[in-house]
């Protein structure tokens, strides 16, 4: 869960020119290291000469197209892949976080929330097991199923809770470091710094709002517990699918 | 009287074509019994009478004679049964069955009249139409003499015969002919409907039936076609806004987001969001005919209070109230699209705006108030209307699509959209859906 003492590498896949060019730009500006290819023959390149420590695909490309190259990438590494794209088709998005990526932005987007959310992702991968091939799709807590692919909470009859991306990420949190008391902090870090919406919603709100949709008596919770000295305890057992 | 005649009348080709042949026929046939009884009657006038009467007192003389001295009551039946003839016919009965007498008709006079000269016969009982002669004492020849009964029975017989046979014979080839013809008609009805169901199908139609019917199946899959291509077109031009715009867009906002922080940059900002918006409405309306979302059993107050969240995200007051738990099963994704469409529209004219759900038996109803100006009764159906705003407001964000995406969403749900006014003031959107039938 810490920072990186380096900053981070991005390999970024983008055939148009000039986007490449204003996203390496913008990501440069907030911490990042960022490299841009082309196409997929010029990413295995790179990738074997160097490294990169995130993926960022575009999912229309010439020759192998993102999704190919997202699933291919996947059965090699753990390594964190987004997926940027023009669609914003529910069918594309599902098929992407299925086959592996880790995120999904759609075009236009906002170079905050980008570098944001890349950084979310990178600490939540930071603190997984490397040598694991798979990461986990599901989590399941008291019942409940988090499917960490598709961004769906289900409770314990299968019906599906909605929430937002911001509500997912710190229920995501929560379940990665279930048994460890998180501060408010720490949750910020591991949420998109709050940068998501357009207004800054302290993490309180967010737990209070998750509090409302899973817990049996919002009042007194059991399974998000507010800790004395600021921070939240995941209290049930979460196993891994 | 017109409405009745028009509701009895036959409604399918089958039963109009089988009702005019059957008709023909009828008619046909009580043409042809008319005309012949008019020339047969015509020719029989022309007969002289007497001769016919005398002829005829001639037969029943000889009959009665040949009863009287028939050896046995079954040669005399014999006997009679072969003087039936298409003169007249003949029966023998029991004396107690004998007929009436009557005042005779002026042949029957004339037949009575040859027999008394002619035969030294005096019949027993007269009828208008009949002569009774005793066969023995206690038994009555009774022969029936009417100029026009043969005829009559000829008719009758014949004709209704002949009426019968042809009409079942005619109703069987008709139906059968019609058929012929309906039955390509009623595939390109099917393939009609199968077109709405699956557009892909891509079976052809059958080149059967008549020439008018082939040409009708030949325009119709010629309309399948275009009609796809059109459909195919539309998709082309999603992809096309989908890519071809936002990539640009993309550039753009890149750009924007880099240039000092001023009122330029925020303005320019700001329309880019704007032309972001107006893409994603263009493309869920474009799209929503083809909607594949599964359905999934869902939260609906999860789904409103996330809708509700977001809303005062941006700094409206919008409030969830109702049940903390209520499962229904429906598609997530474009549901959260129609009830943010209406939330939407509500923070965009009202102040606060409040959201409630209410569960009955058969109905899960999701209400939206706001205390804006309302929408006047008479505007109240054109805002569902695609690209409608209020107003006319070319100034107003987005295309004015958000309504009747909603609408289109909630009927696909089998519920209905329903506007009212809201008191003291403001306006009520009314979401009706089917309970469902799970926990």
């Amino acid at each position: 869960m810490s920072i990186p003492a380096e900053p981070p590498r991005v390999l970024l896949v983008e055939d148009d020119s000039e986007i490449a060019a204003l996203i390496s730009q913008a990501l440069a500006e907030r911490g990042f290291v960022c490299r841009a290819v082309a196409c997929s023959t010029e990413m295995d390149e790179y990738l074997g000469r160097e490294g990169a420590d995130l993926i960022l695909l575009d999912l229309m490309l010439p020759g192998e197209d993102g999704i190919g190259i997202c699933r291919r990438l996947r059965g090699l590494s753990n390594r964190p892949i987004v997926m940027l794209t023009a669609s914003d088709e529910d069918i594309d998005r599902i098929l992407a976080l299925e086959l592996g990526a880790d995120d999904y932005i759609t075009k236009p987007f906002n170079p905050r929330e980008l570098a944001a959310r890349l950084r979310t992702i990178l600490r939540r991968c930071g603190s997984a097991d490397p040598t694991e091939p798979r990461r986990p799709r599901s989590y399941g807590f008291a019942g409940w199923t988090l499917d960490a692919g598709r961004r769906l909470l289900s409770d314990p009859d299968g019906i599906g809770i909605a929430l937002t991306s911001a509500e997912f990420d710190v229920i995501f949190a929560l379940c990665l470091n279930a048994g460890r008391v998180l501060s408010r902090e720490q949750l910020l870090e591991l949420t998109y710094g709050g940068a998501a919406g357009p207004v800054e919603r302290t993490v309180d709100v967010h737990v209070s709002r998750i509090r409302q949709k899973i817990e049996p008596d919002p009042r007194q919770p059991t399974l998000i517990k507010t800790v004395r000295l600021g921070g939240y305890l995941f209290t049930p057992t979460v196993v891994a699918r | 009287m017109r409405l009745g005649l028009k509701r009895a009348l036959p409604r399918t080709t089958t039963m109009q074509v089988v009702a005019v042949v059957v008709l023909a026929v009828v008619v046909g046939v009580l043409a042809t019994a008319i005309t012949l009884t008019a020339v047969a009657g015509s020719a029989r006038m022309r007969m002289n009478p007497d001769v016919k009467a005398a002829s005829e007192a001639a037969r029943i003389a000889i009959v009665a004679h040949m009863v009287a001295d028939a050896p046995s009551n079954a040669a005399a039946a014999e006997l009679v049964e072969g003087a039936q003839s298409t003169a007249g016919s003949v029966a023998l009965v029991a004396s107690r069955n004998a007929p009436p007498p009557a005042r005779p008709s002026a042949f029957t006079q004339r037949v009575v009249e040859h027999l008394r000269a002619d035969w030294r016969l005096q019949p027993a009982i007269v009828g208008s139409d009949t002569v009774s002669i005793f066969a023995t004492p206690d038994r009555l020849l009774i022969f029936q003499e009417s100029e026009f009964q043969t005829l009559r029975t000829f008719l009758t017989f014949q004709a209704s015969v002949s009426l019968v046979l042809i009409f079942c014979v005619v109703c069987a080839l008709a139906f059968y002919a019609v058929r012929w013809i309906t039955r390509p008609l009623a595939t390109i009805a099917n393939a009609a409907h199968a077109f709405a169901r699956s557009p892909d199908d891509d079976s052809p139609l059958k080149d059967v039936g008549p020439a008018e019917i082939r040409q009708l199946a030949t325009a119709f899959s010629t309309m399948r076609d275009r009609t796809r291509q059109l459909i195919h077109d539309r998709g082309q031009m999603m992809a096309a806004i989908s890519h071809d715009m936002r990539t640009p867009l993309t550039r753009l906002r890149l750009r924007a987001d880099r240039a000092a922080p001023d009122d330029d940059r925020a303005a320019m900002l700001a329309d880019i969001t704007v032309m972001e918006d107006m893409i994603r409405e263009a493309l869920t309306y474009l799209r929503d005919g083809r909607a594949v979302e599964p359905p999934q059993t869902i939260d609906l107050p999860a789904l409103l209070r996330t809708i509700c969240d977001q809303a005062q995200d941006l700094g409206h007051c919008v409030n969830y109230g109702g049940p903390a738990r209520l499962a229904y099963c429906g598609q997530p994704n474009a549901l959260q699209r129609a009830i943010s469409n209406v939330v939407d529209n509500a923070t965009k004219y009202g102040d606060a705006v409040v959201v409630t759900l209410e569960s009955e038996r058969d109905a899960t109803r999701i209400v939206v108030v706001d205390d804006g100006p309302g929408i006047p009764a008479a505007l109240r159906e054109r805002v569902f209307e695609p690209f409608f705003k209020i107003g006319g407001a070319r100034t107003a964000r987005g295309f004015g699509l958000g309504l009747s995406i909603a609408r289109d969403i909630v009927e696909r749900h089998h519920g209905m959209i329903e506007l009212q006014d809201h008191h003291p003031r403001g306006l009520s959107v009314r979401i009706t859906l089917l309970a469902n039938s799970n926990q």
